[in-house]
């Protein structure tokens, strides 16, 4: 919760929308889509970026506090032994088929 | 286990948490936005903005204190065209062009001195009449934009030569002209606030091919996104916004909801009733 909640959501957020995000805008700016907000009266600022970042604050903050309540439940599942049970039995029988598969490059 | 949980988080780290939360999103976001506006003209500085909008993050720190965001933000280079006048804005576009031949334009304006006596608080350039034409494709014709702009603000289709559907405007359909005339304002928008001239009645940035739809929104919502926007000038309902904006795409023939416009290869223009 402290340390890994905010740096690996930040990283996902970045990786899947920001690319998506400086894809849009850049896509705007190359069909002079801001000009025009621009050239109407728009702020541009305002219209394209400010709901952006809000969006981006809001989103990074609820997925930091969805990442610390199932990190937690893992907390406890991994108390009352299922975890163990699953990790002996992925361990076991799932991680060597995963990698096989991944090998042979098939799903089956 | 919840007893141990608040145990062991304090409120100081609750607060270093929403803190962290806020941090890391407000980088998150504004770099991203940051880089995407950094894209200048061509589709090929997409995916490497993109790319660099996520990875180089830590060069781009030692850059912060050197950059001037706003003029990123607000495409300071075109802003600053605009300032210096009609032909120095439009001259770098020709450019664009395949084929590298320079369409004809002619663009007739007078500077207008500011008079308060006859309502002109704000001087600057005054355009009458103009041409214009992206290869054999005419925009405008000899237009009197004088007239037209005393009629109703008016709209203009065309392509542009990269086949991009455009809505070029002239006279944006944002408010009402004062003076009967479109105004370039001969000075370029305080950068915090752009839109200030157009909320005192000001024409600033008379488009003809720079004018691009936003392709995100239907034909009918570019249209009424900047009376939406100015709303508040007006004084008038979303209704009648939208309404005048049907009666300006129907006298074009534009489907409403399309995202893509039919364009022909002749240029049309209407006025939109005001």
């Amino acid at each position: 919760m402290r340390e890994l909640a905010p740096l690996l959501t930040a990283i996902v957020v970045a990786g899947r929308s920001g690319t998506a995000m400086a894809t849009e805008l850049g896509n705007m700016k190359v069909n002079s889509e801001v000009l025009a907000l621009s050239s109407l009266g728009i702020d541009p600022p305002r219209y394209i970026v400010l709901p952006r970042l809000v969006a981006s604050i809001v989103s990074v903050l609820v997925l930091m506090i969805y990442f610390s309540v199932v990190s937690d439940l893992w907390r406890v599942l991994r108390g009352s032994g299922y975890g163990e049970r699953y990790l002996g039995a992925a361990c076991t029988r799932a991680f060597p088929a995963a990698c096989c598969r991944s090998i042979s490059g098939c799903s089956y | 286990m919840y007893s141990g949980v608040s145990r062991g988080v304090l409120p100081f780290d609750l607060g270093l948490f929403l803190l962290k939360g806020v941090g890391l999103g407000t980088i998150v976001g504004w770099l991203c936005c940051h880089y995407g506006l950094q894209v200048k003209s061509s589709p090929t500085e997409v995916p490497q903005k993109a790319s660099r909008a996520v990875v180089m993050r830590p060069p781009l720190w030692s850059r912060l204190q050197h950059v001037r965001y706003r003029d990123v933000l607000l495409g300071r280079g075109a802003t600053h065209a605009l300032s210096r006048g009609p032909a120095h804005a439009l001259a770098p576009r020709f450019r664009e062009i395949p084929g590298g031949h320079a369409p004809p334009r002619r663009i007739i304006c007078r500077l207008v001195e500011p008079d308060a006596t006859r309502g002109d608080a704000e001087g600057g350039l005054v355009l009458e009449r103009a041409t214009f034409s992206y290869g054999d494709l005419w925009v405008l014709r000899d237009t009197d934009l004088a007239r037209a702009a005393r009629v109703a603000p008016c709209w203009s289709l065309a392509t542009t030569a990269s086949a991009n559907p455009h809505f070029c405007s002239y006279a944006p359909g944002s408010c009402r002209p004062p003076r009967a005339a479109c105004c370039s304002t001969a000075r370029a928008p305080h950068v915090a606030t752009p839109s200030d001239l157009v909320r005192k009645g000001v024409r600033r940035g008379v488009l003809f091919d720079s004018g691009g739809l936003l392709s995100n929104l239907s034909a009918l919502n570019n249209v009424t996104l900047a009376l939406r926007y100015h709303a508040d000038i007006f004084g008038s309902t979303t209704a009648r916004f939208e309404r005048r904006a049907r009666a300006a795409l129907s006298e074009l023939r534009v489907a409403q909801t399309g995202f893509f416009m039919p364009y022909p290869r002749t240029s049309r223009s209407a006025c939109a009733s005001g």
